[in-house]
């Protein structure tokens, strides 16, 4: 309940903005500005002067009066505000007390009450509430006078005393948070609305271009030729970029080497910060011939301008010289890489030219790149890397991120006409984190955004939810998260028996593997690491990665193939730069390329142990959040991954255990690991799961050679040949003597000598054809005999 | 809405003259920030184009000649910063006197409102 003391001091200012809201006096001012304008042109005819007199007087009289009460009212606002007070809250909590309906009626029926309910996603549901319902007293009310200031209290109060109105809240999972921070989107929004209204304050007068500004140093033909000065006025929202902003503003204020260069990939960034820059530089200069201007080099015209090297050093020269002349002048050059790369083409090197000024501070630099171009080309340069200092884009700042998230929906929401809920802002968050690389968090959530707003736009319904979120990121990255359909969700409750059709035995590694994917799937599994991450330890032939493809082909499906790396290839000093990229030769990375490639399925890392330590360091970092930087500092996505690593490692231990309970036994085969040295224990810990892939059982045995056989069953019969199996030919393989320190393995290469050659020949002889029918039949020798059935 | 009248009043002859004052100090300043008065005295001479010569071991008349256009150049610039501050300090100077009406005007218009509507009662009776 609003205090008496704020009641004493604002109850007018309440009173009248419930009944007569400013929206509604603008609307009517305006309205009057038209309908006075026409009245006075009534003047000019004799006939109607006397009448015309009257009503216009009577009109200008009424603009006056609505006039000086907008003026009460900003004053009112303006003094609330400065008490630290909030007016939409205020007036929302003033109309439910003084309403003669229930609360929670009256709640739904007020203005701001019903924007926060449906960013909240339940004003639908609460409307359809019949009246009695809505007429319930609240019954848990009584905390609510001491927790005024806190709009979710507020809210909850009102609104989960009512046994319906709870299941609603309960159903749309309103947290405390969404309601904080929904509300606080409708304060700001008119806030911001009430800011621009008043063209006299502050603000908005020093947002005018002073006469004089561009004569201080006076004008100069050369550069006036070759760029612009940034705009004052930012064309993008600057907001969360605040750090950079200061960051770039420390580093042009020093007194030695006062460049900066600014990187991130997108445009919009760069953009924002060199504006924002600018802007902050107009506003905190007390005097205006210190007033430092940011002035922007188009390149292009140079070059185009430029006939010969020679021309182009002159010209650059000339602009140079002037900038550092006039003396309030910070030079930028955007996509700087591409800039010395151009100017290199045409046989200048551009850097000299601009080595005395990056020596002394009479003219500032700042220059803007992309990362990778940055990593390639600047970095690995001493002549620029002395001088220049490197300001990259946050990334980590949540609390920017969900902010700027918060403006670019309202941005959007004025564009096209959506409304999204506060649990789609809340996806659109959890998404850029779960599905995109981490360095481009703000260009992502704007594409994402954007291309939201146009799909729903586009739609019947023109409220954004957290599915219609989901399903653009499904249909731009291909990785499955909007709704779970009915063939998936069958897949998902039955992995494991679709998983024991093509892996024998194992019963350990394929629960553990389905647990993860129904955990990733169902969305509650953490979104800053893999989908999930196990180390298969086990010996050679006992299904490690037959498992791994089994789960690739189900799960993924078979258009997505496992991404392989045989890390015995990676043992060598240089196992992590043909990884993760090789600075000094530029070559891109192997693991870095194949994630970009593919950033959604199973990478399977084969003999595990035989990696070098840098690379198990590497992914150390990848298995605890789910990315890695290359060598030219771009972050790499896997989260939308399943990271498999199979190990012989204790494979000796686990050969001798027939008999031992592994899974109880497992700490110490795992300690025997560590004590080698194969593996660090920290390593071991970032995995999910270590799971051992026991020796196969003479049963197993069998059941593989079926197996085997059912597949090569499969593959002929795509050349349209029958092959009938026979208990006889599955023991005449299984009485081979195979070495079965190598698992199953033997066995494929046993079936091959045996059978498909046979077939091979029989196919070349010409006695196999379509529609033929065969089997084998075993002989003296342990071998077989073709037989053709039909 | 008798609660709502009577606050305006007391804001109107309180608070109200608080935020004029404000408003009007502001509004002056801005005229001489708009029309950059401090920073055109300071650059008073500064020559209005300014051409860099880029060229090396330059001749006599070239250096002549180069002094002369900067000097039509600073002149241009004197006569044209000399106007804008001018027009900046009678703009100022008309904006004081106007603040003078608007304190006056703002502390009687709530009587001009109530004597307009007088008047147009008087005329509609007549009528």
């Amino acid at each position: 309940m609003i205090n008496r003391d704020i009641l004493k001091k604002y109850g007018a200012l309440l009173k009248l903005e419930k009944h007569f809201p400013h929206r509604n006096r603008r609307k009517i001012k305006r309205f009057l500005s038209y309908v006075l304008a026409l009245s006075a042109l009534s003047l000019i005819l004799p006939s109607l002067k006397l009448i015309g007199v009257i009503i216009t007087a009577a009109l200008l009289i009424s603009w006056i009066k609505l006039a000086l009460l907008e003026l009460y009212f900003y004053s009112k606002y303006d003094l609330l505000k400065n008490e630290g007070l909030s007016f939409s809250l205020l007036s929302l909590e003033y109309d439910i007390q003084t309403s003669t309906k229930s609360k929670l009626n009256a709640l739904i029926n007020n203005e701001i009450g019903i924007v926060l309910l449906a960013r909240l996603g339940v004003l639908i549901d609460l409307k359809i509430l019949d009246k009695e319902t809505l007429n319930q007293t609240v019954t848990n009310s009584t905390k609510y006078e001491d927790e005024d200031k806190n709009v979710a209290n507020f809210i909850f109060n009102i609104s989960l005393g009512n046994d319906a109105t709870k299941e609603i809240f309960r159903k749309h999972a309103v947290s405390e948070k969404q309601i904080k921070r929904s509300f606080s989107m409708i304060e700001t929004a008119f806030d911001t609305q009430i800011e621009s209204e008043k063209w006299w304050s502050n603000e908005n007068l020093s947002q005018i271009k002073a006469i004089g500004d561009d004569w201080a140093h006076g004008q100069t033909q050369i550069l006036e030729r070759y760029g612009r000065f940034v705009s004052s006025t930012a064309a993008i929202s600057v907001d969360a970029y605040k750090e950079e902003i200061k960051r770039v503003l420390v580093v042009i204020s020093k007194q030695h080497s006062p460049h900066a260069i600014v990187i991130d990939d997108s445009d919009a960034g760069r953009t924002a910060v060199i504006e924002g820059l600018n802007q902050k530089l107009q506003k905190d200069s007390l005097d205006a011939s210190s007033k430092k201007r940011i002035f922007l080099i188009d390149s292009n015209i140079i070059s185009q301008n430029s006939n010969s090297p020679q021309q182009f050093e002159s010209e650059f020269s000339k602009v140079l010289y002037e900038a550092a002349r006039i003396g309030n002048i910070i030079c930028a050059i955007d996509n700087f890489p591409i800039f010395l790369d151009s100017t290199k083409n045409i046989g200048v090197e551009a850097i000299s030219l601009m080595q005395d000024y990056l020596k002394g501070n009479v003219l500032p630099f700042i220059f803007l790149s992309d990362s990778a171009a940055y990593y390639q080309k600047i970095q690995p340069r001493n002549d620029i890397g002395q001088y220049v200092e490197l300001v990259q884009i946050k990334i980590k700042d949540e609390e920017a991120l969900l902010h700027f998230i918060e403006q670019q929906v309202q941005i959007d929401e004025a564009g096209y006409g959506v409304f999204y809920t506060y649990q789609a802002i809340e996806a659109v968050f959890d998404a850029i984190h779960r599905y995109f690389s981490t360095d481009t968090y703000k260009e992502k959530a704007l594409d994402l955004i954007n291309e939201v707003s146009v799909v729903v736009s586009q739609s019947k319904h023109s409220i954004v939810l957290p599915e219609d979120i989901l399903s653009v990121i499904e249909d731009k990255t291909g990785i499955p998260a909007g709704a779970i359909s009915e063939g998936e969700k069958d897949k998902l409750l039955n992995l494991e028996s679709l998983l024991h059709a093509r892996v024998i035995g194992q019963n350990e590694a394929v629960v553990s593997i389905s647990q993860a994917l129904r955990r990733s799937r169902s969305g509650i599994s953490k979104t800053d690491r893999p989908i999930g991450s196990f180390l298969f330890l086990g010996p050679t032939g006992v299904g490690k990665t037959e498992t791994t493809k089994a789960l690739s082909d189900i799960f993924f499906g078979e258009t997505i193939p496992l991404t392989r790396f045989d890390m015995s290839e990676f043992s060598g000093e240089d196992a992590l730069s043909r990884l993760i990229g090789d600075s000094h030769t530029q070559n891109q990375g192997l693991l870095s390329n194949a994630v970009r490639e593919r950033q959604y399925g199973v990478l399977l890392l084969d003999e595990f142990e035989k990696a070098s330590k840098e690379v198990h360091n590497l992914f150390l970092q990848i298995l605890d959040e789910g990315f890695f930087s290359d060598v030219f500092g771009k972050h790499v996505n896997v989260r939308n991954m399943i990271i498999i690593a199979t190990s012989n490692a204790g494979s000796d231990i686990i050969m001798n255990s027939s008999g031992i309970d592994l899974v109880n036994n497992k700490p110490q085969i795992i300690e025997s690991i560590v004590n080698r040295g194969i593996f660090r224990p920290e390593l071991l810990n970032r995995f999910d799961g270590v799971i051992f892939f026991q020796s196969l059982s003479e049963d197993n045995m069998q059941s593989v050679v079926n197996l085997m056989l059912k597949g090569l069953g499969k593959r002929l019969k795509e050349k349209g040949i029958e092959l009938v199996i026979t208990p006889e030919m599955v023991t005449t393989l299984l009485n081979r003597k195979i070495d079965t320190h190598f698992g199953a393995r033997p066995l494929n290469r046993l079936i091959a000598d045996l059978v498909e050659e046979k077939v091979a020949e029989g196919l070349i002889a010409g006695t196999i054809a379509s529609g033929t029918k065969i089997t084998f039949i075993p002989n003296s020798n342990n071998e077989f005999d073709l037989k053709v059935l039909e | 809405m008798l609660e709502v009248v009577s606050d305006y009043f007391s804001w109107h002859y309180s608070q109200s003259f608080k935020d004029l004052s404000a408003l009007i100090s502001r509004f002056g300043s801005f005229i001489l920030k708009f029309f950059s008065i401090k920073i055109l005295i300071k650059t008073f001479f500064t020559p209005w184009k300014l051409i860099i010569d880029h060229s090396h071991n330059r001749k006599l008349y070239e250096i002549t000649s180069a002094f002369v256009i900067t000097n039509i150049m600073r002149l241009i610039g004197v006569i044209i910063r000399t106007f804008v501050i001018i027009m900046g300090l009678i703009s100022y100077l008309i904006f004081n006197l106007i603040s003078i009406f608007i304190y006056i005007i703002w502390f009687l218009i709530p009587l001009i409102l109530l004597g307009i509507v007088f008047l147009l009662f008087q005329k509609l009776v007549n009528i």
